[in-house]
């Protein structure tokens, strides 16, 4: 199947670590409530957005990765260890920001990721050092001697992202990075977690339930509803253009409709409950010409035409 | 060095990771200097110093006492305790002790969840309690230590024989270690299983005064009821009693307590002692296990 298998054995094709993550039939049982069924992925290296409504999983499959979390079935590798078994050995190598606030108030960022560098393995100079230099990096540098409960809510994440960050990680796994950020926070936070998983080739899975958040950062998309995988493909795949031209205009949405239905278009329903665009299948004839002209003879202000893409909203229709 | 020109921050680290062992190790320094109020602020630091202070300062008493009986021709040891002794005129400083740091020391982690940031490391669960649980006996080991070392340095100042005194302090040594070794670790694990239950300071603080005294006024009442010679072992409940026990054990003299009174070997108060320490350890490993983070 993959890669190595086909390959002559002395060509080497791929380090064994290609797939940062291999998770196998996967499930995850609460008693009798059903977490993660039947689940199976592989990642490899880049940023990973991990989609889905609150509730469908997300959280305990980062757990699972983790090794804080066993699961009731299936197989999972991380970095070619076993959670569940290397755990403490793996997580040296992996970073991880929780969704909700983590952060004791009295003692200053300093100090708290220093102290949590060295239990993630770090020597104690490597540790002071490294906290300095990621606290620059996320931004915290003037801050960092003062108490932790003085912060604002964007520095506190920005501190939380410092802890996953400060032992150089492998893999960062993140949480929802962007609760409660206003929109400005939100946009410098997506930059900083940009800049990492670009620049320093950080795996990251970022885990959301903001698909338009994750659209403009990630490589590859997993989207999972109610524990089940709904998809997993690169992001172009998921936002691949469809056979329906939106055609859109500022009024006389129906005329234009009937005028384009008698040049013989097939002109589509419109679900979105959108009264300003119209959309057609691109079965047959190339419509543009028709269209060009059913305007100017009705003397319509438009405003676009294009191809309709996927959205990541369709996904969960 | 990988990091780009307006960012001077991030870098690649390609030395060493320690693993397991050093992140227990790390988390029981850190814990320690908690503790004792090291690297905080003034008011922090102010009831460690009273409590390490206090018993060094009972002991340099003694050993003044003990300095003007001998210029005055008397034998001190009839009146002034020695080794032996001095656990009995310190014992409420352990407690004091564990009382206000057990809380302090996982109260926080536990209240603002701090945990999910420990566990997500190199460390599981069970280290995470231990490690808690050593810094708190070395804590606890100082207070009960540091006077028993003035103690020795001071009997040492006050003889002539030299040579023998120091002979005699450091044959005594084992039994100082041990001792206080199996009080600190009992006391702490105590507080500590105590301590986990709740997140909230001040009950957590309420709650290991009333495991540490509240058994012991029961006893004290059932034993002053005399309702027969059955209800003696009643003592057993009495952490105190069973504290004092090991200290009597180790330096094999009679308990100073109602213990004495109700006639029960030290032997079976260090087993009382060392069973509830154990059972203490593993609630508290066992808590830790289940707690959410």
């Amino acid at each position: 199947m993959t890669a190595q298998e086909i390959a002559p054995r002395d060509v080497p094709i791929a380090p064994p670590d290609t797939r940062v993550v291999r998770v196998e039939s996967l499930t995850k049982r609460y008693g009798a409530i059903t977490a993660l069924d039947d689940l199976t992925l592989e990642l490899a290296p880049g940023i990973i957005g991990l989609v889905g409504a609150n509730g469908a999983g997300k959280s305990t499959l980062i757990k699972i990765l983790l090794g804080l979390l066993a699961p009731t079935s299936g197989r999972v590798s991380v970095l070619g260890m076993d959670p569940s078994t290397d755990g403490t050995a793996l997580r040296q190598f992996v970073g991880y920001m929780p969704e909700h606030n983590a952060l004791p108030p009295d003692i200053s960022a300093t100090e708290l990721v220093a102290h949590l560098a060295q239990l993630s393995g770090l020597p104690r100079s490597a540790a002071r050092e490294r906290t300095s230099d990621v606290l620059r990096h996320v931004g915290l540098y003037e801050e960092r001697y003062r108490p932790i409960g003085g912060y604002s809510t964007g520095m506190r994440q920005r501190a939380q992202l410092a802890q996953a960050l400060v032992h150089d990680p492998r893999l960062l796994l993140l949480d929802e990075p962007t609760n409660g950020l206003d929109p400005a926070g939100r946009d410098e936070m997506l930059e900083l977690i940009r800049r990492t998983g670009r620049e320093f080739g950080i795996t990251i899975v970022l885990a959301s339930h903001l698909l338009g958040e994750i659209e403009e950062l990630c490589d590859f998309l997993v989207a999972i509803d109610g524990g089940r995988l709904l998809r997993a493909a690169p992001l172009a795949e998921f936002t691949t253009e469809t056979g329906v031209l939106r055609v859109e205009v500022e009024h006389g949405r129906d005329d234009l409709a009937a005028a384009l239905r008698t040049r013989g278009l097939r002109v589509l329903d419109n679900v979105n409950g959108d009264v300003r665009s119209i959309q057609i299948a691109l079965d047959e004839l190339e419509p543009y010409d028709a269209i060009r002209d059913a305007v100017a003879d009705l003397g319509l202000p438009l405003i676009r035409i294009e191809r309709r893409r996927h959205s990541l909203e369709d996904l969960f229709r | 060095m990988t990091g780009s020109i307006y960012d001077l921050g991030y870098r690649r680290y390609d030395g060493p990771r320690l693993g397991r062992r050093h992140a227990v190790t790390s988390l029981v320094r850190h814990s320690l200097r908690s503790v004792l109020g090291l690297g905080r602020g003034a008011r922090a630091k102010t009831l460690p110093a009273i409590c390490i202070g206090m018993p060094a300062v009972i002991a340099v008493l003694l050993v003044a006492v003990r300095a003007l009986a001998a210029r005055g021709g008397l034998d001190s040891s009839l009146f002034v305790p020695g080794h032996e002794g001095l656990y009995a005129t310190i014992s409420v400083f352990p407690i004091l002790f564990v009382a206000a740091q057990a809380p302090e020391l996982l109260g926080r982690d536990q209240r603002y969840r701090v945990l999910t940031l420990y566990f997500s490391r190199a460390l599981r669960r069970p280290d995470y309690a231990l490690g808690k649980l050593i810094a708190l006996s070395l804590g606890v080991l100082a207070i009960v230590l540091v006077p028993h070392l003035v103690m020795g340095i001071g009997s040492i100042l006050l003889t002539t024989k030299t040579a023998d005194a120091i002979g005699t302090e450091l044959g005594a040594l084992p039994v100082i270690l041990g001792s206080s070794a199996v009080i600190a670790v009992v006391a702490s694990a105590l507080a500590l299983v105590t301590a986990s239950l709740t997140p909230r300071r001040a009950y957590a603080t309420a709650a290991i005064f009333a495991a540490f005294i509240v058994p012991g006024i029961v006893a004290a009442i059932v034993i002053a009821l005399d309702l027969g010679s059955a209800s003696q072992w009643v003592v057993l409940l009495d952490v105190g009693a069973l504290l004092d026990g090991v200290n009597a054990w180790f330096f094999g003299v009679d308990a100073s307590t109602a213990a004495a009174v109700a006639g029960i070997p030290t032997g079976i108060l260090l087993a009382g002692a060392v069973a509830l320490g154990v059972g203490s350890a593993l609630a508290l490993v066992a808590r830790y296990q289940r707690i959410p983070a």
